[in-house]
């Protein structure tokens, strides 16, 4: 079905089918609704007889995060073909990203402890990142082998770069 | 009478410095960086004076540039805001010899009171009780070795010219300690240009309890009873509220009389606050003296029904206290929450962004403190506080409740917040008990399962999440597709709004 929809909504499965203008279909549930478009950001949503504001606060793709009663819900929305589609692509990337650490936000690279070919535990530090003046461990998030470090220290860092991989 | 006020800070603070100064009928001046053209305390503000530089030291830090440019449009009085160099001693002494006056206490007190060690000395020989620890700073791993292995762990390691958490570890076993060690002095010379450090015993689940006080120059001191400062993360505070459900009357009583007795001991004048921890048994600790206007301030103005930044101006005009000790009644309650640009589930760093859509909330009992509006360019030059809201109540729970309304109706597009932890705070059964201390992030939220904390909103609030994920998609869908649309959305409005 072209208008059926599968949302995950901060980590839960939820359908959604759109039967017509003014009808949609939740989880098996059919509700009258109006969307209505006030700006770029700021919509109001009637779902029978009750309205709320929605915000939309970032929009990528099949991704978008809105702002609805002081909650964020991080939206991937996806038509039924579009899940398969994405599932297979996921498993077969699963492996590869699994050992990837990234920086969790733009910073200076400190201090390296571990060297290529080092074992860590799971929670150990394996370097310093310094950001807001603040000193921030960077965790190995499983423990395993260092393959390699793709920072060095003194230098800077963007939000998302690979700082070190594991294996 | 001042006639022009420098107001040398940025943000929400300098906006609301900025409304009492007019207030009064002073002309308000403010200074902005290169990231700051337009931002919103430009607008508040009389007059603002471009200063150059985008990153702090080259314009919000630089002694010189101040000065020179107070003196230039001549500001009869600086007042420094909190953070930047609101508690920088030699700042103070430079603003004291050009002869323009200081709306806060004497380059002496802030030298005093900023040196934690000479604080603790000065508390310890007034009979203010300190935590247990060292008095004198340590600066080799050999001499700090000894002297935990006199004290006990748990300790924290700090920076002697310290605060806001920077420089501050927590050590539970020698193992850990000189690492540790070396890394709070590596911070404290990167954030104070200076690696002393001092040890305290860890104070276990703490509750960190702070007494607002004000004093003028003529020697007439009053406190403006307590606040709750103890929902913390990464050090810093989140959520606070007065009075603190935590104190009876005894207790109150006693912090605010050490509160006094702080103050006076340094010969404090102008508004100041005196930070306590407050263990399980009411035993009270000094932890340091903030020499400065605080961010929480506003919980204390409304409980008490006072403008704090109107007391600083008259003190810095050499006023007396037109306010007594009886004068000053506590009335109903009152909580704040910060809403930063921070990402909860990534360690609470800091987020950026544009804001695009920013709608406050409003309402009875509900005053709200901004440093941003729509088009405002939240980056990563200075610190991510965007807002303040701030309720009041007849008793704490009413108070919580419209939090939480105010919390829902905020509205912001363009960058992430910390919004919905708030409210999830705001929510929580034991912090609507009041049963909370400094660990309680920690304890109650990071040892949360990831996203679980996310899934708080109700099945509604979910619905309507769903529903608008699928039609704003399916809107997208059908607006770049070549599929005939089934209804035109214009037709609503006569089908010619296009």
């Amino acid at each position: 079905m072209i208008n059926d929809y599968r949302i995950e909504l901060n980590s839960k499965e939820k359908e959604a089918k759109i039967l017509s203008q003014n009808k949609i279909e939740i989880d098996g549930v059919s509700y009258t609704c109006e969307l209505i478009q006030n700006n770029n950001a700021h919509y109001s949503l009637r779902l029978n007889n009750k309205v709320y504001e929605v915000i939309k606060v970032e929009e990528n793709k099949n991704k978008i995060v809105i702002l609805l009663n002081g909650f964020y819900f991080f939206c991937n929305v996806e038509t039924v073909l579009e899940k398969k589609a994405s599932q297979i692509v996921k498993l077969s990337e699963k492996a590869k990203h699994r050992s990837e650490v990234h920086s969790p936000m733009p910073g200076m690279v400190l201090k390296i402890k571990k060297k290529p070919g080092d074992e860590v535990n799971h929670g150990e530090s394996v370097l310093i990142l310094e950001a807001m003046k603040m000193e921030n461990d960077i965790k190995s998030p499983f423990s395993g082998f260092i393959k390699d470090i793709l920072v060095s220290e003194g230098n800077p860092v963007e939000k998302g770069a690979i700082l070190f991989r594991l294996e | 009478m001042f006639k022009k006020i420098l107001i040398f800070n940025r943000g929400e603070i300098a906006v609301r410095i900025a409304k009492t100064v007019n207030e009064l009928g002073i002309t308000s001046a403010v200074l902005f960086s290169d990231a700051d053209r337009s931002a919103l305390h430009t607008r508040y503000a009389d007059e603002s004076y471009s200063i150059g530089g985008y990153y702090p030291a080259e314009s919000y830090l630089d002694v010189d540039k101040v000065i020179s440019t107070a003196k230039k449009i001549k500001a009869d009085a600086i007042h420094p805001g909190y953070g930047f160099l609101s508690e920088n001693a030699a700042f103070i002494k430079a603003v004291e010899e050009s002869g323009i006056a200081f709306i806060g206490p004497s380059s002496k007190t802030v030298e005093t009171m900023g040196k934690k060690t000479d604080a603790r000395r000065l508390m310890h020989a007034k009979g203010v009780p300190i935590v247990p620890g060292t008095i004198d700073p340590v600066t080799s791993i050999e001499d700090a070795s000894k002297l935990v292995q006199e004290i006990g762990f748990p300790v924290l390691i700090k920076a002697s010219a310290g605060g806001g958490g920077k420089g501050m570890k927590k050590v539970t076993r020698m193992e850990d300690f000189a690492d540790a060690f070396e890394s709070a002095k590596r911070e404290a010379l990167k954030a104070f240009k200076d690696d002393s450090v001092f040890i305290e015993k860890l104070i276990d689940d703490p509750r960190h309890i702070e007494v607002q006080v004000l004093a003028d120059k003529h020697g007439n001191y009053l406190h403006l009873f307590e606040r709750e400062c103890s929902m913390q993360r990464r050090h810093q505070k989140v959520v606070e509220e007065a009075p603190s459900s935590f104190l009876d009357e005894s207790t109150r009583k006693k912090i605010t009389n050490y509160a006094l007795l702080a103050a006076k001991a340094c010969g404090y004048y102008n508004a100041g606050t005196v930070e306590f921890l407050v263990d399980n048994e009411k035993n009270i600790y000094f932890l340091e003296m903030n020499t400065r206007l605080q961010v929480e301030h506003p919980v204390t103005e409304l409980i008490t029904g006072t403008d704090l930044v109107r007391e600083q101006i008259f003190i810095a005009m050499d006023r007396k206290l037109a306010l007594t000790q009886d004068d000053i009644k506590l009335k109903g309650h009152a909580v704040e929450c910060r809403i930063y640009a921070e990402d909860p589930d990534n360690n609470f760093l800091p987020t950026t962004g544009k804001v695009m859509l920013h709608r406050l909330p409003s309402g009875p009992g509900l005053r709200v403190d901004r440093g941003i509006d729509f088009g405002s360019e939240v980056g990563i030059y200075y610190d991510p506080l965007l807002t303040k809201i701030t309720t009041w109540g007849i008793d704490r729970i009413s108070a919580i409740e419209r939090m939480s309304i105010a919390l829902s109706n905020y509205l912001i597009a363009g960058l992430y917040t910390n919004i919905s932890f708030l409210k999830w705070i705001i929510n929580n059964d034991k912090f609507r008990k009041g049963d909370y201390n400094i660990n309680f992030i920690d304890k109650e939220f990071l040892s949360l399962p990831p996203g679980e904390w996310k899934k708080q909103g109700t099945e509604e609030d979910e619905l309507f999440a769903t529903a608008f994920a699928a039609l704003h998609r399916n809107k997208k869908r059908t607006e770049t597709s070549v599929l005939p649309k089934a209804c035109s959305e214009n037709n609503k409005w006569g089908g010619n709004n296009d």
